[in-house]
């Protein structure tokens, strides 16, 4: 159950080792969000150690606390979704092996009931994991702390500048949700209260290492990260689509497969299905193959619905036109601050192409 | 028998394209009327004395910590609130949230289960009401209607913190002015004084 989304996502991407390193509880997390932090302002090239040191100080729990929240909430509701996705065509095959399964071994057997059984219990499973997701509110406490974890993250360039919080205006759709989101907004701001007025002489050195902060450290990792995610959940929506076709192209072939065996019987003809004379011809498949390729004949577009379900659930394809987005119009933002290093002013805004 | 039919029809037809057409574009001239904005809530000081009455239902040490007011997509909507008002609330012994909302569906009650990881600074009861904010802030300048406002303790150079309504006019892009009126005194906080 842990790490199952990313094992599903890595698997499809054809990314190897598909298991990633998995983290069970907040204080992994948290840790491991902690250490990401550590690891990307160790890179070179290097800020100015006090600038460094004092946002470590100041927002490095802070915002270790909320990304590693975000992440494990995220992590959560993800791995239900799919858990679910996985289950359901087990559930179904489960159906169909108490059905039929006497059919394929020819005779009674005690194995089918216990298959039957087995199908409840999935189902139960089902349900008891969609019951524990939904009053637990993995979904929208994923959504609040990763709020929280990137106003944190503009905190930390924002904040030496003296001009830490802005207000975020909801449009359109989102600003029916505006309500949810203000605690986020107080709790940035408290955060803000809590370290204090960002101390010193805005000389041309300091700001210097403002722009280095922004140009150097949070725009690439930032444009990395995207461009990476880009990429990656374009391959998982391309090749999660190419399965999902080719199961209902499968189950189209098993089905003109039994045209083909209908039509050898005189099945299809007019008078036969009018009710008019009856088949001239037996075909003799065996018992065994003929109910194996009816239940595949359920099971293919029952996998392939799966699949496009957890496509449409993961929304991978509008996450990696966002991501493309993101990277296009961060690239741009940094190209404007390179121009604006070398010449000493801005040049024309150039418009971010968009997505 | 037939003239009187197609009259009938003619006639009929010439009111629906008639009713169909847009204001402004029937010849009269006449502009659709674009609606008054509506007049910022009231009462929101009085009405966060009953909702910390309800909050410490929840839990007894409820403080009020936050104030937010913002104009909705239901501005203009027949029936529905111009505004939600949330009070925000904090429990010091467990440092969780709650939230209670005037809004669109009424007085509605939202526990959030976070962590508080801040000091934690109570908004004082009874403090400044909104109208009277305003009324400050339009004397220094501020114009047009009202968009958002919200209550807090800000830091303020010199000071620990003070009371301050922050207060944003109505505009179509970002960057909109924010007046910032003393809750307790009644002046004008510069922009300058403001950390955050």
């Amino acid at each position: 159950m842990h790490g199952l989304f990313n094992f599903l996502v890595r698997a499809s991407a054809l990314e190897w080792p598909f298991r990633a390193r998995t983290v069970y509880d907040q204080e992994d997390f948290v840790a491991r969000a902690r250490d990401e932090w550590n690891r990307d302002w160790n890179e070179a090239p290097p800020i100015p150690s006090e600038l460094q040191d004092t946002l470590r100080d100041h927002f490095l729990a802070y915002y270790a606390w909320a990304d590693g929240l975000a992440d494990q909430f995220g992590s959560l509701y993800r791995n239900v979704f799919s858990l679910m996705y996985l289950l359901a065509p087990l559930a179904v095959i489960g159906a169909l092996l108490a059905e039929f399964g006497p059919s394929i071994t020819g005779g009674e057997g005690m194995v089918w009931s216990w298959v039957a059984l087995t199908e409840l219990a999935v189902l139960a499973w089902i349900l008891w994991r969609y019951r524990q997701a939904s009053s637990s509110r993995y979904h929208r406490r994923w959504i609040d702390y990763r709020s929280l974890a990137e106003q944190i993250r503009h905190l930390v360039f924002l904040w030496p500048l003296g001009r830490p919080t802005r207000t975020l205006r909801f449009q359109g759709e989102s600003a029916t949700e505006a309500e949810e989101f203000t605690w986020i907004a107080w709790y940035c701001r408290a955060i803000v209260r809590e370290v204090s007025l960002c101390g010193g002489v805005m000389t041309q050195e300091y700001l210097g290492a403002c722009r280095s902060l922004l140009f150097d450290r949070v725009l690439p990792s930032q444009i990395q990260y995207h461009i990476r995610n880009e990429q990656r959940m374009h391959r998982v929506h391309h090749n999660l689509h190419v399965v999902a076709t080719s199961l209902f192209a499968a189950a189209a072939l098993i089905a003109v497969v039994h045209l083909g065996g209908l039509w050898y019987e005189g099945r299809l003809s007019l008078p036969y299905m009018l009710g008019q004379m009856a088949t001239t011809r037996i075909s003799h498949v065996p018992e065994p193959t003929f109910v194996t390729l009816g239940i595949l004949s359920v099971l293919f577009p029952t996998v392939a619905a799966t699949v496009h379900g957890f496509l449409s659930q993961g929304d991978f394809w509008n996450i990696a036109r966002r991501s493309r987005r993101m990277h296009e119009d961060l690239s741009a933002l940094r190209e404007r601050l390179a121009d604006h290093a070398s010449t000493g002013r801005g040049r024309n805004p150039r418009r971010p192409q968009s997505g | 028998m037939k003239w009187v039919v197609g009259a009938a029809l003619l006639v009929g037809a010439a009111g629906y394209a008639k009713s169909r057409m847009k204001p402004g574009l029937d010849g009269s001239g006449a502009q659709a009327a674009i609606p008054e904005p509506p007049p910022p809530p009231d009462n929101v000081a009085f009405n966060g004395t009953t909702a910390r009455n309800d909050a410490r239902r929840w839990r007894s040490d409820a403080q009020l910590v936050w104030v937010d007011i913002q104009q909705t997509n239901t501005a203009n909507a027949a029936g529905m609130r111009p505004y939600y008002v949330l009070y925000q609330f904090v429990s010091p012994s467990d440092g969780r949230l709650m939230s209670v909302i005037d809004g669109s569906a009424g007085r509605t009650y939202s526990p959030v289960n976070v962590p508080i990881q801040t000091a934690i600074y109570p908004i004082v009861m009874p403090f400044m009401d909104l109208p009277e904010a305003i009324k400050i802030a339009r004397a220094s300048g501020f114009s047009g209607s009202f968009a958002r406002a919200y209550l807090y303790w800000r830091p303020i150079k010199g000071k620990p913190v003070v009371l301050v309504w922050t207060i944003y006019p109505f505009t179509q892009g970002d960057g909109a002015t924010q007046y910032n009126v003393d809750a307790q005194t009644g002046v004008i906080v510069p922009i300058p004084q403001l950390m955050n």
